[in-house]
């Protein structure tokens, strides 16, 4: 199965390379993700993905350790574009919920590449920082359809 | 002083260290820790002046974290912050139960000022041997720290 996929997968970039080539002279390439999960557990069950491409995600870690490091590793990565989720999902449900209602949310699942697309009723918004893309999905029948009030 | 961050984000814990720093704590003596268990060993094998936790950890949340620390003879006097992304009002009134203040992530030095200022202002008085209150001195006002998009 993985085979096939790797094999629509090529020939998906090799169908739109040879379209942007021959239209307006441009080359595709692949694009890769740092992503992060957080499910929130209550009060309604839900699930929020944020995915940032790789190079941005390196300026966004690069901005917020500063001169604190030289180097970014993978670990430093990773564990950013999981508390960046973290951080994200605890503000949104913050401004939804009524005041006195306590929610619980789950550890970050974190991972690369292209993040599976939840099956589930999902809201998605593609955001900038610095002229770059990113993408934001919540997702889950409970939340999307919850009365906030 | 020694100052004990819990916390399973990496980038969560320096951005605590980093506050700490920038409101005059660089010679502290800060241990990190990545989850309720191990933050819980780190104050009971030294005296600790602070801990700062999340909430949300493997091996111990935080709010077990804190109602062990707040219910045990030796540890109660321990100062306690929580920073956390999943805090609330319903959370923070069963928090300061057992005296521990929250603060919403992302933590900034203009948010953790105040709450320094109140956990732990004797302390620091008393290890500078100023006369001056820190509430009283002026470059440690709220205002010098910036509002947080000075920090961003």
């Amino acid at each position: 199965m993985s085979e096939l996929k790797d094999k629509i997968s090529e020939g998906i970039l090799n169908a739109v390379n040879e379209c942007m080539e021959g239209l307006a002279f441009m080359q595709v390439s692949h694009i890769s993700f740092y992503w992060a999960k957080i499910e929130v557990l209550q009060p309604v069950k839900g699930l929020l993905t944020i995915a940032f491409p790789k190079q941005l995600m390196r300026d966004i870690v690069k901005a917020a350790y500063g001169e604190l490091v030289s180097e970014l590793d993978e670990n430093m990565l990773k564990d950013a574009v999981g508390e960046i989720a973290n951080t994200v999902t605890g503000i949104l449900l913050n401004t939804l919920l009524p005041e006195e209602t306590p929610f619980e949310l789950g550890l970050p699942q974190i991972g690369t590449g292209i993040p599976d697309f939840p099956k589930a009723p999902s809201i998605i918004q593609h955001l900038k920082v610095e002229k770059k893309l990113f993408v934001v999905i919540v997702s889950g029948e409970d939340f999307i359809e919850h009365t906030w009030d | 002083m020694r100052i004990v961050i819990a916390d399973d984000s990496s980038t969560a814990r320096m951005f605590a260290r980093r506050c700490l720093e920038v409101l005059g704590y660089q010679d502290a003596d800060i241990i990190e820790v990545e989850n309720g268990v191990k933050a819980l060993s780190a104050v009971l094998v030294k005296e600790t002046d602070l801990l700062l936790t999340d909430l949300t950890m493997p091996n111990m949340d935080g709010m077990q974290l804190v109602k062990i620390i707040a219910e045990d003879e030796v540890l109660q006097n321990l100062k306690l912050i929580v920073i956390t992304s999943a805090g609330n009002s319903a959370k923070e009134k069963i928090l300061s139960g057992y005296g521990a203040a929250v603060i919403s992530k992302p933590v900034s030095p203009a948010k953790l000022a105040p709450i320094l200022e109140q956990k732990l202002a004797p302390v620091a008085q008393e290890e500078s041997g100023e006369d001056d209150t820190w509430a009283a001195d002026d470059s440690h006002s709220e205002d010098s720290w910036g509002d947080d998009d000075d920090w961003a």
